[in-house]
């Protein structure tokens, strides 16, 4: 084994590093928490082992930081990272064979859990999303940057949902909505390169998000495979129809840096990305590649003149890219005729509007337009119903 | 050759496997460092004599598990969290029947511990499954 970098010292200089709670086990105790001579507690993590004997990275740590592991709002190596620990060597029944005084950053760091790494396999984050690029970190990173991470996160998870859940749904298996697998718990955030991860949904039904999520990274592994060995040729993607192809590049796209600004890559990674074998590294080459597919997968749907229309959104509900007007004045719309309710499609682009909308339940202006037999809405604006309605209120 | 009655190794520890182990079937899955795996890869901590601060019982015994997902979730947490320890990267699987000892689940969900009467030879009849991929 290596030979620590720093001060050799008594065995018993920290007493007796018995464990009093274990935080994850294989086979051993690999992570677990001890007590030194006065009783306060040391977090103990395994780095390597040789033999009968195992070598631990030991550090101060207090009930909060052990609450925050168990409850996966902090990593281990976060855990961790305290400017003085110790290295101890340990044989059977916990006899420590060897000790060192050392500090945190002359520990091989091919030997420390990896950024992001939780305390047990189930708090790993599902899904997380990093910034790289010379406007990202700390003072740098902005909100706008912050508000597109969540939103790249939340809009390519639910493309990938959609299309997992398809599949469920037509062997008639539908336990979920889509946006129980997009509008994921936020777990934790890092600042240095700001990164953002996402957990499980709330309330878990373990075999089957485990099956969605799987199939959500197939269809991820499958999308950047295909975007990135076949450039420009539009080989159909094998068990995907051309509609769902295009809601794949549009999902990857969501995840895609923007072509302009601070942010130059994206990193994904957590539990939905364990399967991918390229680059976890998403670059505006990606996004542009992910444009083109996109553009080529769709066929082009005769689109008629935008029409406006008042009335209350309704029916919307998060994680949806579809909300449902009603309420119409006049009733009788222009271009469509009388009709009770329109269900209206958007970009993410209106997602906020939409929110607003949906929650104040007050009128609103749609643009929209036909294309096919569908509805897009291009636009939502105030009605001026909705402030005469305000000011009557207020007069009274 | 196994005797009729089989019967555990001398050297288990007293009381192992525990009462409630079960006649070992069905189809068990387990990683191994090299493909194809060496017979060493398939002895307990008790014959090699390491991890001496594992569960005594399960250091007579070897790891395995149910589901191949188990298995790759578990070898990809032990990557990201110990990395300056050797697990895997292949997993292995073998049948088990009533001869071939008792089973019990152990230690964290999807773990169980084989444990395999005297004269079985525990690397026989595994196959290759798969390489998991440290990304």
């Amino acid at each position: 084994m290596w030979v620590p970098t720093g001060k050799q010292i008594e065995k018993d200089a920290l007493g007796d590093l018995t464990p009093v709670e274990i935080l994850f086990e294989f086979e051993e105790p690999l992570t677990f928490v001890c007590n030194d001579l006065d009783g306060q507690p040391l977090l103990a993590h395994s780095l390597c082992a040789e033999g009968a004997l195992s070598r631990y990275l030991l550090s101060v740590t207090d009930q909060r930081v052990v609450q925050e592991l168990k409850a996966g709002r902090l990593d281990v190596l976060g855990a961790l990272r305290q400017p003085r620990c110790w290295i101890a060597d340990l044989g059977a029944n916990w006899e420590v064979v060897g000790l060192w005084l050392v500090s945190f950053d002359r520990v091989p760091k091919d030997h420390l859990p990896r950024s992001g790494a939780m305390i047990t396999p189930d708090l790993d984050p599902v899904f997380r999303l990093r910034l790289i690029g010379p406007g990202v970190g700390p003072g740098n990173t902005t909100a706008a940057d912050i508000r597109m991470a969540a939103q790249a996160a939340e809009s390519g998870l639910r493309g990938l949902a959609r299309i997992a859940l398809d599949e469920k749904k037509q062997v008639g298996q539908v336990w979920r909505n889509i946006r129980d697998y997009s509008d994921l718990p936020y777990q934790y955030t890092l600042a240095a390169s700001f990164e953002i991860a996402f957990g499980r949904p709330r309330d878990r039904l373990p075999g089957v998000d485990d099956e969605v999520f799987d199939e959500m990274g197939r269809l991820l592994k499958k999308g950047l495979e295909a975007l990135r060995t076949n450039g420009d040729d539009l080989v159909p993607i094998e068990g995907l129809n051309e509609d769902q192809a295009a809601q794949l590049f549009e999902a990857i796209k969501a995840l895609t840096p923007p072509m302009r600004g601070g942010v130059e890559r994206v990193e994904v990674g957590g539990r939905l990305t364990d399967a991918l074998t390229g680059s976890k590294i998403l670059t505006r080459d990606d996004r542009l590649r992910s444009l083109q597919r996109v553009k080529a997968s769709r066929k082009i749907p005769v689109k008629e003149a935008p029409f406006r229309v008042t009335g209350v959104a309704e029916g919307a509900d998060q994680g949806f890219d579809f909300f449902t007007l009603r309420q119409f004045v006049p009733s009788d719309i222009p271009g469509v005729g009388p009709v009770s309710e329109i269900k209206f499609f958007f970009d993410d682009h209106l997602f906020d509007k939409v929110a607003d909308a949906w929650n104040s339940q007050e009128r609103v202006t749609v643009v929209g337009e036909r294309i096919g037999s569908d509805f897009k809405a291009l636009d939502i604006q105030e009605s001026t119903l909705a402030l005469v309605g305000r000011e009557v209120s207020n007069a009274r | 050759m196994q005797s009729s009655t089989p019967r555990f190794p001398d050297w288990f520890v007293a009381g192992c496997p525990p009462s409630d182990a079960v006649e070992a079937s069905g189809t068990i899955y387990r990683f191994v460092a090299s493909n194809p795996g060496s017979p060493a890869e398939f002895l307990s901590y008790h014959e090699t004599k390491e991890r001496p601060n594992a569960p005594a019982c399960q250091r007579c015994g070897l790891s395995v598990f149910r589901k191949v997902d188990d298995v790759r979730r578990l070898l990809r947490h032990l990557w990201k969290n110990y990395p300056g320890k050797r697990y895997g990267p292949h997993i292995v699987k073998r049948e088990l029947s009533p001869d071939d000892g008792r089973i019990k689940a152990t230690g964290s969900p999807g773990h169980q511990t084989w444990w395999a009467y005297e004269g079985v030879e525990r690397h026989v009849s595994f196959e290759f499954v798969e390489t998991v991929q440290n990304n």
